[in-house]
């Protein structure tokens, strides 16, 4: 689990949350990204990738 | 304003005393077999929201009963007054097809794509602080931040609060990826 959640973090985007005010993002949907990555490590589909 | 406190034996008192004063915006997490830990907001003196987190670091030391606590041997607490908000929109991939609702579930909110965004703290494990073998105990050291979403339903604002400052990874996936099809 620990390496899928670092494969996954590898694929956002980074940001760099302040206290100041909201911070406002648009991120590009990472979900076929994100299957094939879990895929590659055997996840099967359908099961949360954050489940513990 | 940063306050970090580390309470042994007096650990049960404290938690029966911060436990009440949790808002609805608070919820306790099962993190593995035994271990549990306490994130939420509660109003400061003045008024200001504060950021409170209680983690568990014995194997099995806090154990949750319908709000009822048993025991406490040892339990950290990091309080923040310091807190950022995110406010994301999410590009849709043109790859995806459209989600097509079956007939039976033409009315069923779980036939539409849900997007999501998870923040992963970056670096994500820090090993020097917590101490704790990553394979077996890594979600312990480790809390991911996920967005609630709101708005028009099919081009939704995902909203993440009470984020401390600092450097994240975020990622934006549709469900069921975030919690599964349970």
């Amino acid at each position: 689990m620990q390496k899928l959640w670092n494969e996954l973090a590898a694929l956002g985007e980074p940001v760099t949350v302040q206290s100041a005010g909201p911070l406002e993002l648009t991120l590009p949907d990472k979900t076929i990204d994100a299957d094939r990555t879990a895929a590659k490590l055997g996840v099967p589909p359908g099961r949360g990738l954050f489940d513990w | 304003m940063h306050a970090y406190v580390l309470i042994r034996s007096v650990a049960v008192v404290s938690l029966l005393v911060l436990v009440p004063t949790f808002g609805t915006n608070t919820r306790a997490q099962r993190k593995n077999k035994a271990t549990a830990e306490i994130f939420g907001v509660v109003k400061g003196a003045d008024g200001a929201p504060v950021v409170l987190h209680l983690l568990a670091l014995d194997d099995n030391p806090l154990r949750y009963y319908g709000g009822y606590e048993e025991t406490a041997a040892k339990l950290e607490i990091e309080v923040s007054g310091d807190s950022g908000q995110l406010n994301v929109r999410v590009l849709p991939d043109a790859s995806l097809p459209m989600a097509e609702p079956s007939v039976s579930e033409t009315c069923s909110k779980s036939a539409y794509p849900e997007p999501a965004v998870v923040l992963f703290p970056d670096p994500m494990f820090v090993q020097e602080i917590a101490n704790v073998e990553p394979e077996l105990d890594f979600t312990a050291q480790l809390r991911l931040f996920h967005s609630t979403a709101f708005g028009d339903r099919n081009n939704p604002t995902l909203q993440i609060l009470a984020v401390p400052p600092g450097h994240y990874r975020a990622l934006a996936i549709q469900g069921p990826g975030i919690r599964g099809s349970r």
